[in-house]
């Protein structure tokens, strides 16, 4: 009998499947070598002095680019102002963007990702910038420097730019990011409430805040005497305002940590002083989201609050508020233990969220038209009318609009008197880029000094030997 | 006869020949897949393993690597919040393993009983299994919220606490509260693997222990549990073995804030917070040898046995 032929049910023989298999193979390396080929390898040197071999030409932006089909972006910011950005992007260009909106830890993953993947082109055009990334990615190469594309720009001007962004946006001397608008804070009170406890102007210091909190706190109206966003790198932002206040610093001018001071044990020792009176919303220690805060705010569970200057939108919205008409707010307030008194200041994240050009985007001038997009007079007005975001051009706050919110012109005088240039130090994180080691082990031990677990001093030990140690091995 | 006898083995030669040829073929169509499968499998443990031995630094080219020696290890004695990480780890994988156990036996015991409503009960038993982790982290994140969770209201109703416990704030409670949440979602498994032993124990057993005048206690311990013995070894490695890579549950409910912060979520906050990818590999191994131990001593103290 003869032997049967050695088929698959579908008749496909043996050599039907090498044939198959080896064309597949020869295909890929084929493909593969082309590609390679294809991309001429150039080494370059990143800002921090590190060399890489990429397969691309970095260009800064001289020459007119091709205009693209789309650009993608990925951003953290407020998901109605890009759309707005993008829209008037696409009317004015005709570019399409593909944005990709999340939040701030996801953002930083996605561009770390981006980062190591040592692709040849980037995922993302314009990629978010918020302070604690410019080392991050500026040291690495990532971003893009932006001074050439600042310097030709119709739309930018530095000596119109609000607030102390820039010292964050900087490194080595050249800025990587431009902010959307301005983030900060104010102290922000109940007034019937206050009224009520016979109290006829908000808490001015610290201290103030501590003893207002004690007597507006009422368990049986529900009303707790303060709520905050004292979580992971909010948590940062506020011991920072604090720290500052109380006239102290986070770094000396050679980067070691300097909040192990005075200052620092009165800046902490607050935080624990209001936690332990018993007058701060439970959640206060979990809140990462000021929206969180703003919202146990506007349910009016607390009397006093630092809330983030979009809130007062929300507040005035009687479908979200039930503090609407109720609400005043303040300049930040100062520390009574300060020699010499300081101006109030904002909270340092007043460079707000922005954006950066990713260094291996093939649409870098596209990329600085959409930022440029972001700060035209009609987009940052919009910001004010619509979303309640602090404008980072100082020309819109004159703007008759703006002016109809006595909550900006707060926010400028704040900004103006933030104690940037008081320091030698360009600006607060550290300058080694291991803000997100001091961002967790902040949040993490100075928890535990405020619930009592450990001493103040313990905590702030340990968080600059901690920090110490990072920046060893950074 | 004779050619009878000397065309057997023939045909058999080949028949043997014909499945071997098929084989060979049936293996050459695997291959493709195998060899993915493999690279795939095999790339991540090779370049972690690669890792641990590096100084890693992060660029445009992706990642460029500098030869460390024991560089990496060695920094882990050196670590000053691994001390306590480690404990932290331990203590989590001990109340998870043992009282995902309890509960699991405990339930599926009760589930081997027959009574009405039983197949409804048995349904609604892989429900927290079943569930998306993100979605029960959520869920217990709401119930154990100071200021409004389900939990303190109660209590505080009750009368039986002032103010809100921080359940997911105060180092206290915090690494309980999370274990508590991952048992709810561990404990359905061990159950089903248990209720599954139980239905193949022959109820001739328990008649003949009973014969015998053993106690319902003897019974469960005499005859019940030896013959779901290798269910429970194998339940024990696999139980020890995800509690230790506990990592959602975490993200979801704390991000590793107020001392919920284990090991493999270090890992993770190491390479990708701190981009340490170099260190963040090493401790991913250092993990990977402790559990290899950690399973062989489970093999070697409770030996597979057969039936």
């Amino acid at each position: 009998m003869r032997e049967k032929k050695l088929t698959t049910s579908k008749e496909v023989t043996r050599r039907d499947y090498l044939k198959t298999v080896g064309v597949g193979v020869a295909g890929l390396v084929v493909g593969a070598a082309a590609g390679y080929l294809a991309k001429p390898t150039e080494v370059i040197t990143g800002p921090g002095g590190v060399t890489t071999t990429v397969t691309e030409t970095v260009t800064t932006g001289a020459p007119a680019a091709k205009k693209p089909e789309f650009i993608n972006v990925l951003t953290e910011d407020f998901e109605p102002l890009s759309s707005f950005v993008a829209s008037k992007f696409k009317q004015r260009y005709g570019v399409d963007v593909r944005l990709t909106v999340t939040e701030f830890t996801p953002c930083h993953e996605k561009e770390v990702a981006d980062m190591v993947s040592g692709a040849a082109t980037s995922l993302y055009d314009v990629a978010c910038w918020a302070d604690p990334f410019t080392r991050t990615f500026a040291r690495r190469g990532y971003y893009e420097p932006l001074d050439d594309y600042i310097a030709k720009s119709e739309v930018i001007r530095l000596d119109n730019m609000q607030g102390p962004w820039m010292g964050p946006a900087k490194y080595q001397g050249k800025i990587w990011g431009l902010p959307f608008h301005c983030l900060d804070m104010q102290l922000t009170y109940r007034k019937d409430l206050l009224a009520k406890a016979g109290y006829d102007r908000p808490p001015a210091t610290y201290q103030e805040i501590l003893e207002y909190a004690k007597k507006l706190h009422d368990p049986a109206a529900g009303v707790y005497g303060y709520t905050g966003d004292w979580y992971d790198d909010n948590f940062w932002y506020n011991f920072r305002r604090r720290i500052f206040a109380a006239g102290g610093r986070m770094f000396n001018p050679d980067g070691s940590p300097a909040f192990n001071s005075d200052a620092g044990e009165r800046a902490l020792q607050w935080f624990k002083d209001m936690w332990q009176a018993g007058v701060v919303f439970p959640e206060t220690l979990r809140t990462y989201s000021g929206g969180v805060n703003n919202k146990v705010t506007a349910a009016g569970k607390a009397a006093l609050s630092f809330c983030w200057s979009w809130a007062n939108m929300t507040f005035e919205d009687p479908k979200l508020s039930v503090i609407q008409g109720k609400y005043g707010f303040a300049l930040n307030p100062y520390d009574e233990d300060d020699p010499d008194k300081k101006k109030s200041c904002a909270a340092p994240v007043s460079e707000g969220v922005g954006g950066a050009i990713t260094a291996k985007s093939q649409n870098k001038e596209w990329a600085f038209k959409f930022i440029e997009e972001y700060l035209t007079y009609e987009s940052q007005l919009y910001n004010v009318t619509n979303l309640g975001l602090t404008p980072v051009r100082r020309d819109v706050f004159s703007d008759p609009e703006t002016k109809k919110w006595p909550i900006f012109d707060l926010d400028r005088q704040q900004l103006d008197n933030y104690p940037t240039d008081s320091y030698p130090e360009p600006h607060s994180l550290s300058p080694v880029g291991v803000d997100f080691e001091i961002i967790r082990w902040n949040s993490e031990y100075f928890h535990k000094a405020i619930l009592g677990n450990i001493s103040v001093k313990e905590a702030l030990s340990t968080v600059e030997q901690l920090v110490i140690d990072a920046q060893k091995k950074a | 006869m004779h050619s009878d006898r000397a065309s057997v083995p023939r045909a058999r030669r080949k028949r043997l020949r014909i499945e071997r040829r098929e084989a060979r073929f049936a293996f050459l169509l695997l291959t493709p897949c195998l060899g993915l499968v493999l690279a795939l499998e095999s790339f991540p443990v090779i370049l972690s393993f690669f890792l641990t031995f590096q100084k890693v630094s992060l660029g445009m080219a992706g990642m460029t690597f500098e030869f460390a020696g024991l560089n990496n290890w060695l920094q882990m004695f050196s670590d000053r919040i691994l001390g306590p990480i480690l404990l932290r780890t331990l203590y989590f994988t001990g109340l998870d393993v043992g009282f995902s156990f309890l509960v699991g036996l405990g339930i599926a015991l009760v589930l081997n009983e027959d009574f009405r409503g039983r197949s409804l009960a048995r349904v609604a038993l892989i429900l927290p299994w079943a569930i998306p982790v993100v979605v029960s982290g959520r869920m217990w994140s709401l119930i154990f919220h100071s200021g409004f969770g389900i939990l303190n209201t109660l209590l505080i109703k009750l009368g039986l606490i002032n103010s809100g416990i921080l359940w997911l704030t105060d180092p206290h409670y915090s690494i309980n509260t999370v274990a508590f949440a991952q048992i709810w979602t561990h404990f359905p498994l061990l159950a089903l693997f248990f209720l599954a032993g139980f239905e193949t124990i022959p109820q001739e057993l328990y008649d003949a222990a009973k014969i015998d005048g053993a106690s319902r206690w003897q019974r469960f311990r005499h005859v019940t549990i030896p013959s779901v013995r290798n269910i429970i070894l194998m339940m024990l490695i696999i139980t020890t073995i995800a509690s230790f890579k506990v990592f959602d549950m975490i993200y979801i409910m704390t991000m590793g804030y107020a001392d919920t912060m284990v090991w493999y979520f270090n890992v993770f906050v190491q390479s990708f917070k701190f981009l340490h990818f170099d260190y963040g590999a090493t401790l991913a191994y250092a993990l990977f040898v402790a559990i290899l131990v950690l399973t062989a001593a489970y093999l070697r103290l409770f030996p597979i046995r057969e039936r």
